[in-house]
């Protein structure tokens, strides 16, 4: 949503603004969206993958 | 083909409430330097972002090199040859100035079956981009480690790196020193001289008519006209920008200052550097301007009168009572308020509804029984304020941030009209307000003073402080330098005491 | 353009809430007794005081802060309350010579010492101005310390009926537990959305300089909010030790990791200024309505303690995207 005034995208907040989790996310702002998203696939395919392994072998199957 | 390398017509852009563009046009011709002149929120930087294709026209069409275009983003923009530099920065403060020149469009090489990044490469042609523009930097060095002054001119860089033939130039002195400003226009000659059609978004008067062959003036999203920038002068461009003759830029004022009632005396920080031994008093009724260069501290002193700064000396005294102020609500609780200079730092609290914004000092008013609030009497406060103050937006749960500046200023005058105060310390109000907004807001403040109150108004625009004010208190380096009565004040007297320094 | 927008941010902001219900559906028909009267039951009396931490995390978590200490107060009230309520007659009483003390009064005296700690963190974080992150993990340590000391590392059992009743009996069909719980909801629901302090907590949440020029009293508020969650921790120790019967030092170990996970699945974002009460609910559904898959899927425990950590790592990925996205 645009407004009359000059405001383009959010100017980068000075370091003081910021709590500790914020700086731990500002470290991650060079990462184009792509690699997070593919970090987040990947995990959900590990949780899949534990989900279904941990079941195989409480069930004795593994 | 036309004498044009790009056109701009009948651009019409709407966001929700508000028309950004109304049939707006633009002619740029090759090796020119363009000026686009306005007002904030005129829609000089829409435009722009509408022939980058960061946003999306609703009406209009781009021409480029005799043939109309629909330029789908920033990357497709550069790759057809125009390149823009931003008002506001994004850089990468942790990666390499030479990374930050090429994000995005990184040289690459095939290792095998994989394409990596090309470094040596790339660093090899931000070392040329950089000598091109007398930037004498080392391109593998952190962009972090630089000054925002030389970010900028890094940024500009950037622009020029990309071989451009259209670049457009966003407030791009507005963090350089006037050497680096030099530097910047030496580059612009350049470019003219090669054939590259410039745009120039300023606001300065007296670089737009050095450096521009011709200036288009926006007012309120219109297109108003195009002039050759020799046959120019700085009132005919304010008056076009404006849309009001100077004389009408302010209202007429009814107020009659009373006695004095608000007295400052030896106000001192407990930083040295900062404001000193101050001394002032404020009438009833009565609005001073408070004028002074750049780290005068005004704003200083006032955020220490105000309890947001520690002060080691001094005196504050209302209707004759000692006020004890270590805090805002000190301050508060004893009818002073305050209208921050940056309202997006210390002003609106964003993430939040205007109805709880223009609550949020005064909810003691509105309780149930003492703790519960009253949901119904405060929305009767936030729409008896929208009507009374002409705020506009959707609706009282609308987020403070999506309004636009003015309305948001009004939303915060609102905040503090609900506790009633007295004295009223405005620093900046109409800093990045549209001008249909700023008129509003002079109004208010006219009938605020008409109604008794003492007002205190920070300012770095002249011709506001001279409009408005009853009295000039003019600061210089911390020190309270001197008074000048309104109806004497002019630019000469009141520079003089700004710059008085020790 | 719109639709598909929408479609996608849903996803994006809603993700595990889906992905768990998608599991849950799946291991519902491919097992027995999973939508069952008795696993419902099992479901709320887990959710009860996991709610009660994560709704006393909350307040820390939109105020920009944290509370890694929650766990840890959380195993410090339970067997504070397993010492004050072990049976009379009970051969290995911790304290021999104490009296039958009623157990709502030892819950009002778990809860009030908890709130001593809780001004500990409020006063460490508002006036000294140290970051919650730290104080907090510093009260984490001294906490265990305390429960340590207190209990001399022996485990604890032997409750009098009436305390041990607070975890099994029920009004009908409702749990005590869930009735604990459901107050909790509506004081916080209340407190948050109709009164002053819920205003001046979101306020300081958004922009807490703005919120100080506005008149807020910041220090006053972050303070009270953390000594309500540890209020809320020592209500939650108590039902803890109430359910599981017994308490040691390490009761409670590692729960606020899973509280602030489930917030921030439920849309208490950790940007601060945003976060709603049902919203910390259907977090911490998220999480037990996972535990009881994997329970049923038979999923060996370390799994399913990999499982979670994968659960928590997904959400704050989620979050920093949303974060990175925004800006």
């Amino acid at each position: 949503m645009e407004q009359n005034d000059k405001k383009t995208p959010a100017p980068r907040r000075d370091p003081s603004q910021l709590n500790a989790i914020e700086k731990f996310y500002e470290k991650f702002r060079g990462i184009p969206l792509k690699y997070i998203d593919i970090f987040i696939i990947v995990c959900l395919v590990a949780l899949a993958a534990v989900v279904l392994i941990g079941s195989l072998k409480g069930f004795g199957v593994l | 083909m036309s004498e044009y390398r790009l056109e701009m017509r009948g651009v019409v852009k709407t966001f929700p409430g508000v028309k950004a563009l109304d049939h707006a046009q633009l002619q740029l011709r090759p090796g020119t330097v363009h000026a686009l002149m306005g007002e904030n929120g005129a829609g000089k930087s829409t435009l722009m972002k509408c022939m980058f294709g960061i946003y999306h026209m609703d009406e209009g069409e781009v021409i480029y090199e005799g043939e109309p275009v629909e330029i789908k983003g920033p990357l497709d923009a550069l790759n057809r040859g125009i390149a823009m530099v931003h008002q506001e920065l994004q850089p990468i403060p942790e990666r390499s100035i030479g990374e930050n020149i090429y994000v995005g469009r990184y040289p690459t090489k095939k290792v095998g079956p994989i394409t990596v990044i090309d470094h040596e490469k790339m660093y090899e042609s931000a070392a040329k981009v950089l000598e091109e523009v007398h930037l004498n930097y080392d391109p593998k060095a952190k962009l972090g480690s630089l000054s925002v002054s030389q970010m900028q001119l890094v940024e500009i860089a950037k622009a020029v790196s990309a071989d451009c033939k259209v670049l457009i130039l966003d407030e791009p002195t507005s963090s350089l020193t006037a050497a680096e400003v030099e530097a910047l226009f030496t580059i612009v000659d350049e470019l003219r001289a090669k054939g590259v059609s410039i745009v120039y978004i300023s606001h300065k008067m007296d670089e737009i008519l050095r450096i521009s062959d011709e200036v288009t003036i926006m007012r309120d999203g219109q297109y108003i006209g195009t002039w050759a920038s020799k046959e120019l002068t700085t009132d005919f461009i304010i008056t076009k920008m404006v849309g009001r003759e100077l004389s009408n830029l302010y209202p007429p004022r009814e107020n009659v200052p009373g006695e004095v009632v608000f007295e400052v005396e030896d106000f001192t920080s407990i930083n040295p550097k900062s404001f000193r031994h101050a001394s002032f008093s404020v009438r009833k009724g009565e609005i001073l301007g408070v004028a002074g260069l750049v780290g005068a501290q005004r704003t200083e002193l006032m955020e220490g009168l105000f309890g947001l700064r520690c002060h080691a000396a001094g005196k504050i005294t209302y209707k004759g009572q000692e006020l004890k102020i270590n805090q805002p609500r000190d301050a508060i609780n004893n009818g002073i308020a305050m209208l921050t200079e940056d309202r997006r730092a210390t002003g609106i609290l964003g993430v939040l509804s205007i109805a709880d914004n223009v609550s949020i000092s005064s909810l003691n008013k509105y309780l149930i029984g003492g703790i519960m609030l009253d949901d119904k009497k405060i929305e009767q406060l936030v729409q008896d304020n929208v009507a009374k103050l002409s705020i506009k937006t959707p609706s009282s749960k609308t987020l403070i941030q999506s309004l636009s500046g003015g309305n948001q200023q009004k939303v915060l005058i609102s905040r503090w009209l609900a506790n009633d105060p007295d004295v009223f310390i405005l620093d900046e109000p109409t800093r990045g307000i549209d001008v249909g907004a700023k008129y509003e807001i002079y109004c208010i403040i006219a009938e605020l003073a008409k109604q008794g109150k003492s007002i205190i108004m920070i300012s770095s625009e002249m011709s506001e402080l001279i409009g408005m004010s009853d009295r000039i208190m003019v600061m210089c380096d911390g020190r309270v330098t001197g008074f000048i009565d309104g109806k004497d004040a002019n630019q000469e007297n009141i520079m003089a005491l700004a710059t008085q320094f020790e | 353009m719109e639709k598909k927008f929408d479609i996608k941010k849903f996803l994006s902001n809603n993700a595990i809430i889906i992905l768990i219900a998608i599991l849950a559906l799946a291991v519902g028909f491919s097992t027995q007794n999973f939508f069952s009267a008795n696993n419902l039951k099992n479901l709320i009396a887990n959710v009860s005081p996991r709610f009660i931490i994560a709704c006393g995390v909350s307040g820390c978590l939109i105020t920009k802060g944290t509370d890694l200490s929650a766990g840890r107060q959380v195993g410090l009230a339970a067997c504070l309350s397993a010492m004050l309520l072990q049976s009379v007659d009970y051969a290995a009483r911790m304290i021999p010579g104490l009296p039958d003390i009623p157990w709502f009064l030892a819950l009002l005296i778990v809860m009030a010492v908890m709130a001593c700690f809780g001004a500990i963190n409020g006063c460490v974080i508002a006036y000294l101005k140290v970051p919650p992150f730290i104080a907090t993990l510093g009260m984490q340590t001294i906490v265990y310390g305390l429960c340590s000391v207190i209990t001399g590392n022996q485990p604890m059992g032997g409750f009098k009926p009436s305390y041990s009743n607070v975890a099994l009996g029920a009004i009908g069909p409702i749990p005590y537990l869930a009735i604990f719980a459901l107050i909790v909801g509506l004081f916080m629901w209340f407190l948050y959305n109709k009164t002053r302090h819920g205003k001046y907590m979101y306020a300081i949440g958004g922009n807490e300089n703005a919120a100080q020029v506005a008149g807020v009293n910041v220090t006053a508020t972050l303070i009270r909010i953390y000594v309500l969650a540890a209020v809320l921790y020592g209500l939650a120790g108590f039902l803890v030790g109430a359910k599981a019967g017994g308490a040691s030092t390490a009761t409670g170990f590692g729960y606020e990791l899973e509280a602030i996970a489930a917030c921030t699945i439920g849309g208490v974002s950790t940007n601060g200024g945003v976060g709603k009460v049902p919203g910390i609910l259907v977090g911490v559904l998220v999480f037990e309505i996972l535990k009881i898959c994997l329970q049923f899927l038979r999923v060996d425990p370390a799994y399913t303690f990999i499982a979670q950590g994968l659960v928590i790592i997904v959400a704050v990925a989620l979050d920093l995207r949303k974060y990175l996205a925004k800006k």
